[in-house]
């Protein structure tokens, strides 16, 4: 476990900050046979093939065997990472590089594919309608990811696409956005707006501006990155982000915390918004950046599976929708409400969870009860170095919730919590590289 | 570290009243003042275990009294308000404290020994296995008591209990001495058979984002095959703090029952 010795092994093959896709061949992922003699048997539907619903279709047939029939239904043809990328906005990545077919999924873990668009759910028949076709099922996983509200003043969500991309959907919003900085005049400003938590990621707006402000500061002199921040202050890592925005980005980060947003003028390119004390502003930018508030997929809602907030409550030891009319539906990732972040790294381990709970279900055993998720990221700070964060949750039989145990402490006396890395360094910087390659294996390989 | 508290104003007031009180007792009644004066410290000698605490309560206190002396702070911080020595053991060894009331002076004696502790913090068997577990410094005999006798057999014979798996499952047993309690989580897994699923297997999945699936890496370290108690030393050591590393961060979340089946599975895979 010293992987001390192991990154300096790779400092010394020289690999820089953009490392070539094919160099980290001699470290491609060990592929494990789908075991044979489970005696294991049923049908898996999987919806949405992002972190979380790659790992249950992969860990249901490595965990479940050959008589378990997983078919993973996902409209696009590869998943495109949101984890690293931030870093294509900075122009240090190259969004292709972001890319993951499911091609080991199909070819080796025998996992069939449907690509197409799931466009209902008869809960009481037990079968999917996609565009195309249906299909039955004994347990059904719904990983459909978010979808994204229009913030007050636009016309329709498709302006994301177009005008004002969000990118906080890797793809081609991602690459609008980096052309609209590459684009930036000099002197003109960014605004990027946060939404109330929870949302997707919860550290991803404050590293996306600090990635952002670091690049303005080497390429557009003059120009600064207003945030708004509809949460009273940074949600997380704020030791971190509050030096990083009060030190390294002094003059270009104005962070601007309890700010609700009123209005976007897509075609003016301007944000008003309320300061909490009874103000209106109004702040022009040559890029508006607004992440907008999300919600579990209309899908979703019509199956009947939301609950009092936007997002799906399930039962966190097999994920299984809490409605008990619902119950062979199992909700993970972004989508579902749970006391975890919605994150791609705890997505791969709720995926986990999932898979593990279904494979007991179908052999008539009982679930396993102890059941722990991480929820652990890297961060860039700047376009060299990186912090960390980390928290353990545990399941707690009393409330039914995830929980993070007493004893996971920041600091003696400290409440339970995340711990954060104590600065950014270049060290953590090249771990995340590490850590992005291999999460991504575990997920698609 | 303020250990010892001397109060200068109080011993000034103290000495004042003091000499008003026996100037007058000296005329009227010398035999009642004297009897008031006798300060008494009870108990006159304490024993704490490291990490406890525990009071040392005066008496016949004239005006107010002082704590001015502490052999050994290290051994053991002490205050003293409202006639009352509030004790904190720190460490193992001796120390006296001294109590000034007048000019009566008075000491108790502070022992503090070390807690007793049982290594390992938890057992992984498989039905059959036995292991036994040390313990160590007991305040005169330790118990054993099982919290389900079914799950496992423990034996004690002076300071080792002889611990032998029977059926899968888990067992709480808690050692406990005039002082101290301390629980060890038992877990027992059947022989491993075709269909049966490791206990270890889902809590092990979370490391598998980092050290790749089934520990098998492709980045950071190869877990997949080490050997069972050399990942578990890592695991407890990472656990008890190893600096500012996201493997501490992360291993701190664990029971110490989960760090072994976690290093159980990967061992073999």
């Amino acid at each position: 476990m010293d992987r001390r010795k192991f990154l300096g092994s790779l400092a010394a093959g020289g690999l820089g900050l953009l490392a070539a896709p094919g160099v980290w061949a001699a470290d491609a992922p060990v592929l494990f046979p789908v075991p044979t003699n489970t005696g294991i048997t049923g049908n898996v539907v999987v919806v949405g093939g992002g972190m979380s619903g790659a790992t249950v279709a992969k860990y249901l047939r490595l965990w479940g065997g050959t008589g378990v029939n997983v078919t993973l239904i996902e409209m696009s043809p590869s998943y495109t990472s949101n984890i690293m990328s931030n870093t294509v906005l900075s122009g240090q990545r190259e969004l292709s590089s972001l890319e993951y077919t499911y091609a080991t999924l199909t070819g080796h873990y025998g996992v069939r594919r449907i690509t197409s668009r799931v466009t209902s759910i008869d809960s009481d028949h037990t079968r999917v309608y996609y565009e195309g076709g249906d299909i039955g099922y004994d347990r059904l996983v719904l990983a459909p990811g978010l979808e994204f509200d229009r913030m007050p003043g636009m016309v329709d969500v498709s302006q994301y696409d177009t005008d004002i991309p969000h990118a906080w959907k890797a793809g081609p919003q991602t690459a609008l956005l980096r052309s609209q900085l590459v684009a930036l005049t000099p002197g003109q400003n960014v605004v990027l707006t946060i939404p109330p938590a929870p949302y997707r990621c919860p550290p991803g707006p404050y590293e996306r501006v600090c990635v952002i402000a670091d690049w303005l500061k080497a390429n557009k002199p003059g120009s600064r990155i207003i945030v708004l921040d509809a949460n009273l202050d940074i949600v997380v890592e704020k030791d971190n982000f509050s030096t990083a925005f009060t030190t390294l980005y002094a003059g270009i980060v104005d962070y601007r915390p309890g700010s609700t947003v009123t209005k976007v003028d897509v075609g003016a390119r301007a944000v008003t918004y309320d300061d909490g004390v009874g103000k209106s502003w109004t702040e022009n930018a040559g890029v508006i950046n607004a992440i907008p508030p999300q919600r579990a997929p209309k899908l979703l809602a019509d199956a009947g599976l939301l609950g009092a907030t936007p997002f799906a409550p399930v039962d966190v030891l097999s994920y299984a929708s809490t409605n008990p009319d619902k119950s062979l539906i199992h909700v993970i990732g972004d989508a579902s409400f749970t006391t975890q972040p919605k994150a791609g790294h705890i997505g791969n381990q709720q995926g986990k969870t999932c898979a593990d709970a279904i494979v007991r279900l179908l052999a008539g055993k009982p679930l396993d009860r102890q059941v722990v998720t991480n929820s652990a990221c890297y961060t860039p700070i700047t376009l060299t170095t990186a912090t960390w964060l980390s928290a353990v949750y545990q399941y707690d039989g009393t409330s039914r919730k995830m929980i993070v145990p007493s004893w996971h402490i920041p600091a003696v006396g400290a409440p339970a919590g995340a711990i954060a890395a104590t600065a950014a360094t270049t060290e953590n910087y090249q771990d995340m590289l590490v850590w992005f390659k291999t999460l991504m294996g575990d997920t698609f390989s | 570290m303020l250990l010892v508290k001397f109060d200068n104003n109080g011993e000034m007031e103290k000495m004042r009243r003091s000499h008003v009180i026996c100037s007058f007792a000296s005329l009227v009644l010398p035999l009642v003042a004297v009897a008031a004066h006798a300060l008494t410290l009870s108990p006159s000698s304490l024993t704490l275990v490291a990490g406890g605490s525990g009071t040392i309560s005066l008496s016949s206190v004239s005006g107010t009294a002082s704590l001015v002396g502490n052999s050994a702070p290290l051994v053991a911080s002490a205050t003293l308000t409202s006639n009352r020595i509030t004790v904190k053991a720190l460490a193992a060894g001796t120390t006296k404290l001294t109590v000034k009331n007048g000019k009566e002076t008075k000491t108790a004696t502070v022992t503090v020994t070390l807690p007793m502790t049982v290594a390992p913090p938890s057992l992984l068997l498989t039905v059959g296995q036995s292991a036994t577990l040390t313990i160590r410094n007991p305040t005169g005999a330790a118990q054993v008591s099982n919290s389900n006798a079914t799950v496992a057999r423990a034996t004690l014979a002076g300071t080792v209990v002889t611990v032998t798996g029977r059926v899968a499952g888990s067992a709480n047993l808690v050692i406990s001495d005039s002082k101290t309690k301390v629980t060890v989580q038992v877990t027992v897994t059947s022989v491993a058979s075709s269909g049966e699923i490791h206990p270890g297997r889902l809590l092990a999945s979370n490391c598998f984002q980092c050290h790749g699936t089934n520990g098998s890496s492709g980045g950071f370290d190869q877990l997949q095959g080490d050997s069972g108690a050399d990942l578990l030393e890592k695991l407890r050591k990472f656990a008890s703090g190893d600096g500012d590393s996201i493997m501490a961060a992360h291993a701190l979340g664990y029971t110490d029952a989960q760090l072994q089946l976690i290093a159980d599975f990967l061992s073999k895979q």
